[in-house]
């Protein structure tokens, strides 16, 4: 399963639930999809999920703003 | 460090249950002590026993809590600002505000209902001052609190970029102004010309929290920076942490003898404020040392806010039920706190679990109801 598939499945399940189908370039932020506590618990998915280790200087809004920019950056690391 | 937020977020949402559960426990100790004995309520002689010292030990210990919370929130804050922009959009604001206030409102509303049925009745404005000032429920006034802290952002966030320093001690002189007004106006020394200034006071009126909120989001933006400092002072933040501890219950109780009140309900000071900073740096200092059921803290803490808005009614519901069917229960502090406890986390817990479920109705739902 491609980054973006699993992310999506992930994010869809358990913080949409069911209310939208996510697209690839929805605002998690903005929208009140992701919330702080949201964002925290993503990155703790993603750790566990791809066995990696996401700095802290990484969690910004650039990379978190969207699925598709939260793949790339993972595809980038 | 910034997985232990979510940790950190945890162990405050416990702390806030304990805390509340206390509350209880003193109205056991105090003005339901009828139930049990042959007093006239209010009744204080527990005040000095073990079960009195027991109680305001967790007290102590767990008000770290809503500092956390908020240093939490503003944390996020900096997250949330784009490196490009100058400023939080104000779309995230928003965003933010409807996913505290529509939880909050829905379960303010069930908290009425509960109310109405038990003869308490309020007009239209009674209800609505009660939802502004989040007074429905002891623990509620966090929303109101939390949603003016997001409306100050466009003015906190520029500030925390352009002069972090500033910011800080500007809040700081703040929160250590309604500290001192606290104080005086507990003590019954409050100069009379200081009297109108005590409107500035509530827990739910920004004032009093401000610091916490502005230091997570300066922290954010200098976590580097903060890593390196924390680092080199983890063992005297601890120190810190300990001695501050103590020396806050000492402070309460001379507080509570320089009021001549046999007692008075829970208030910050400033040592208790020192101690939640001191607590919430050590645990940040401390991120590699492993904690026990690290895996269940951190799925708690990212149930928060659906715990922190269930749990009021819970506690209340489940205190009542034992003063009435099992009132002895009421004498045994540390048997009453458990079976508080217990509930006060489970259920909430279970409802989230239950509503969170692939057939449940309500899961499309679910953040308006949890958040």
């Amino acid at each position: 399963m491609s980054t973006q598939t699993v992310l999506t499945s992930y994010i869809q399940q358990e913080f949409v639930r069911g209310r939208k189908e996510l697209q690839p370039h929805d605002d998690l932020l903005n929208t009140g999809i992701l919330n702080s506590l949201g964002i925290l618990k993503l990155v703790s998915f993603i750790e566990d999920r791809f066995d990696i280790q996401i700095p802290d200087e990484d969690i910004v809004f650039e990379n978190f703003q969207s699925i598709h920019s939260l793949s790339e950056y993972l595809e980038s690391r | 460090m910034i997985r232990r937020l979510l940790l950190l977020n945890g162990l405050a949402i416990i702390a806030v249950v304990l805390n509340h559960a206390i509350g209880w426990g003193y109205t056991a100790m105090f003005w339901w002590t009828d139930r049990y004995a042959a007093v006239t309520v209010p009744n204080y002689a527990q005040i000095g026993s073990f079960d009195y010292y027991l109680l305001r030990t967790i007290e102590q210990l767990v008000i770290f809590a809503v500092p956390a919370f908020l240093f939490v929130s503003g944390f996020f804050m900096a997250i949330a600002t784009n490196r490009s922009r100058a400023n939080v959009a104000w779309a995230l604001i928003g965003a933010r505000i409807r996913g505290l206030a529509i939880p909050y409102l829905l379960w303010s509303i069930l908290i009425f209902v509960v109310m109405f049925l038990e003869g308490q009745r309020q007009s239209a404005t009674g209800y609505l001052r009660l939802l502004i000032t989040g007074r429905t429920a002891p623990p509620y006034y966090f929303v109101p609190l939390l949603i003016q802290l997001y409306l100050l952002s466009p003015l906190l966030v520029p500030a925390a970029r352009k002069n972090w320093k500033l910011l800080l001690i500007f809040t700081a002189i703040i929160q250590l102004c309604i500290r001192t007004l606290s104080y005086l106006n507990i003590i019954g020394a409050l100069p009379l010309a200081l009297r109108p200034l005590m409107v500035l006071t509530p827990g739910w009126f920004f004032p009093g929290h401000l610091f916490w909120f502005a230091a997570g989001i300066v922290i954010g933006f200098n976590l580097d920076s903060l890593k390196l400092i924390l680092a080199r002072t983890k063992w005297m933040l601890l120190a810190f942490a300990l001695i501050l501890f103590a020396l806050g219950m000492v402070e309460w109780e001379m507080i509570l003898r320089a009021s001549s009140e046999p007692w008075i309900a829970p208030a910050q000071t400033l040592l208790d404020n020192l101690y939640a900073a001191s607590f919430i740096l050590t645990f940040l200092a401390f991120s590699d040392a492993k904690i026990p059921f690290a895996s269940q803290l951190g799925e708690w803490g990212s149930r928060s806010f659906g715990i922190y808005l269930a749990h009021a009614l819970v506690l209340q519901l489940t205190a009542r039920a034992i003063a009435v069917l099992a009132p002895s229960l009421l004498s045994q502090q540390l048997l009453f706190q458990a079976i508080l406890i217990i509930p006060g986390l489970a259920i909430p817990l279970l409802l989230m679990s239950l509503a969170n479920t692939e057939k449940s109705p309500v899961r499309p739902y679910f953040q308006y109801l949890f958040g």
